[in-house]
């Protein structure tokens, strides 16, 4: 029996099983089955939840989700931990018995969020193609990949950030947070009296002892009393340590005071100086929307755009640094440079949020 | 309007070189259903594809009882999974890509319970279209027990390409593997299978 001989005369000549009855006979055949399957998930399913309602009521502790952030603190106690999966795999915890997360819109490339009350924790799973945003009240909180709690008590969310980083707009500016960081937005303009405003406290202490914290313009910053922190800071500027904690929140004091170009030199120090550090491509960043969008200086933006893709390629901003880092160069003439940080964007985030503007430009 | 197509007693297949197998109408070289697919019941798709899910399973699995739990899976799956009317344009590569999956499903299946000895003894002798001579249809026998002994992976792929009467491109397609990936375990699998007929052509002599 020559095979190859055989097989150069055509495919081997096979008789299909299966004859007219048996057609007839499938659409009952698949839906026994079908209703037989559904049967078992069905069986399967219930197992499934009596199994999960035994283990929380015997065991309440095991279920918590584990390290619970510190905003947790806000929460009723632990057994009032809540917490629920979206599609994208991304988790949401709800903090406290009163929380209340509604799933606005949920699909390929957008996931949006509303918190309406309480407090809960988002760990988001990291898609470059995907935005995933929480609304609270007049402040949207949009991140890439990333794990952070929200508290909304009374009219100010206050956003803690445990992982990457997240942008938090408002209507008239928005801010940045990475790991470690927090505040409440939008931020006040002059200093209020304290309110009863956090029974929660920042995941990192950015500020030195309680003490010295009391009497420190890092305070006034965390307060959000920018203008009043900003003249601390001029009246004694050797309190800003060169560490970028310090160094961040004194950007954003003097960002937010409208003090931009001091805001780029304690940026410009972050992003330079502390290149390893999980803040300074959050630091070239922020560098660059300030030279853009306050000084004027589209060239300089460019650069530290640039800078912010260098020092995190993977992280959660450098699709972002892209896109802006061609819109810098369009505005500072620098065209050729335009064109091929718009052509990287599109090839590496096809169907990006940024992709229809720079097909455009 | 559709357009019937004759009962599937007459759709014998036999396939041959360049052949669609299955599908005997105008417009089965493009894979096409007719126009006014959308509005197509799923009664006319159990008609229509029946016959042609249990040609690639005969011809993947050779043996009888298995193929009608694969047609069967196929037409759960086609219930919900060929909603969406580009799927319903193309529900022939559909169906031949949900047919290969679950035949390979249940070849590994039925490696597993060969473990234990549980699988069932293999009936190879009605496999070959009547019209075969003798030789051909000891030849189609020998080919399937020899590929009892290659890896599902293998064994799809040979059969794709060499009973199916697949291009290699399209058996790559099927088998969801780069065609590269797709000559190599045509290659293995046709070694084995030359082996054994050799060996059984010889020990005939």
């Amino acid at each position: 029996m020559d095979i190859e001989r055989r097989l150069r005369e055509g495919p081997l000549r096979v008789e299909p099983l299966w004859d007219a009855e048996q057609t007839a006979r499938l659409p009952q055949r698949v839906l026994a089955a079908r209703r037989r399957r559904a049967l078992v998930r069905a069986v399967a399913a219930v197992s499934a939840l009596a199994a999960a309602i035994a283990v929380w009521t015997l065991a309440p502790q095991a279920s918590v989700t584990p390290s619970a952030p510190a905003l947790a603190s806000a929460s009723a106690g632990p057994a009032n931990l809540r917490a629920f999966a979206l599609a994208d795999g991304s988790r949401v915890s709800l903090l406290s018995g009163s929380s209340r997360v509604e799933v606005v819109e949920q699909t390929s490339v957008l996931v949006r969020t509303r918190l309406g009350a309480g407090a809960a924790r988002f760990d988001v799973i990291r898609d470059a193609q995907r935005v995933f945003e929480v609304e609270s009240g007049e402040v949207k909180v949009s991140v890439l990949g990333t794990a952070f709690s929200v508290v909304r008590v009374g009219a100010l969310p206050r956003v803690a950030v445990e992982r990457g980083a997240v942008r938090v707009q408002w209507t008239g500016g928005e801010a940045f947070l990475s790991a470690g960081q927090s505040g409440s937005y939008p931020p006040l303009a002059e200093p209020t009296p304290v309110a009863p405003v956090a029974p929660v406290e920042p995941l990192a202490d950015v500020a030195g002892s309680p003490a010295e914290e009391s009497r420190s313009w890092r305070k006034l910053a965390k307060r959000g009393a920018y203008a009043a922190a900003y003249e601390a800071i001029g009246a004694a500027s050797k309190d800003v340590r060169d560490e970028p904690s310090d160094l961040m929140l004194a950007a954003d004091v003097a960002r937010l005071s409208r003090h931009p170009s001091e805001a780029t030199r304690y940026l410009s120090r972050v992003a330079d100086g502390f290149p390893r550090d999980k803040r300074a491509p959050l630091a070239a960043f922020t560098l660059g929307r300030v030279l853009l969008e306050d000084l004027g200086q589209a060239a300089r933006a460019a650069d530290a755009f640039r800078l912010a893709q260098q020092l995190a390629p993977k992280g959660p901003l450098a699709s972002d640094a892209l896109a802006r880092e061609a819109e810098a160069a369009q505005r500072a003439g620098q065209r050729e440079r335009a064109r091929k940080a718009a052509a990287r964007y599109l090839e590496l985030y096809p169907s990006g949020p940024q992709a229809e503007r720079l097909r455009k430009l | 309007m559709s357009r019937r197509l004759p009962s599937s007693a007459a759709l014998r297949v036999v396939p041959a070189p360049g052949q669609v197998l299955g599908f005997p109408t105008a417009d089965a070289a493009s894979g096409l259903l007719v126009e006014g697919a959308a509005d197509i019941s799923m009664e006319d798709l159990y008609k229509r594809f029946a016959p042609y899910v249990a040609a690639i399973a005969t011809r993947i699995l050779g043996r009888e009882s298995e193929v009608e739990d694969v047609v069967q899976d196929v037409f759960i799956a086609a219930l919900g999974g060929l909603k969406k009317r580009d799927q319903l344009l193309q529900a022939k590569s559909w169906f031949a890509t949900v047919t290969v999956r679950s035949s390979m499903r249940k070849l590994r299946t039925r490696a597993l319970w060969s473990l234990f000895d549980l699988a069932e003894p293999p009936q190879y002798e009605r496999l070959s279209d009547p019209a075969a001579g003798p030789e051909e249809r000891r030849m189609v026998a020998e080919v399937y027990r020899a590929l009892d002994g290659v890896s599902a992976k293998e064994r799809v792929a040979w059969v794709l390409r060499h009973v199916q009467g697949e291009s290699l491109e399209d058996t790559a397609l099927l088998c969801e593997c780069s065609l590269a990936t797709a000559k190599r375990r045509i290659a293995a699998a046709h070694a084995v299978v030359k082996q054994r007929l050799e060996a059984g052509g010889a020990h005939g002599h």
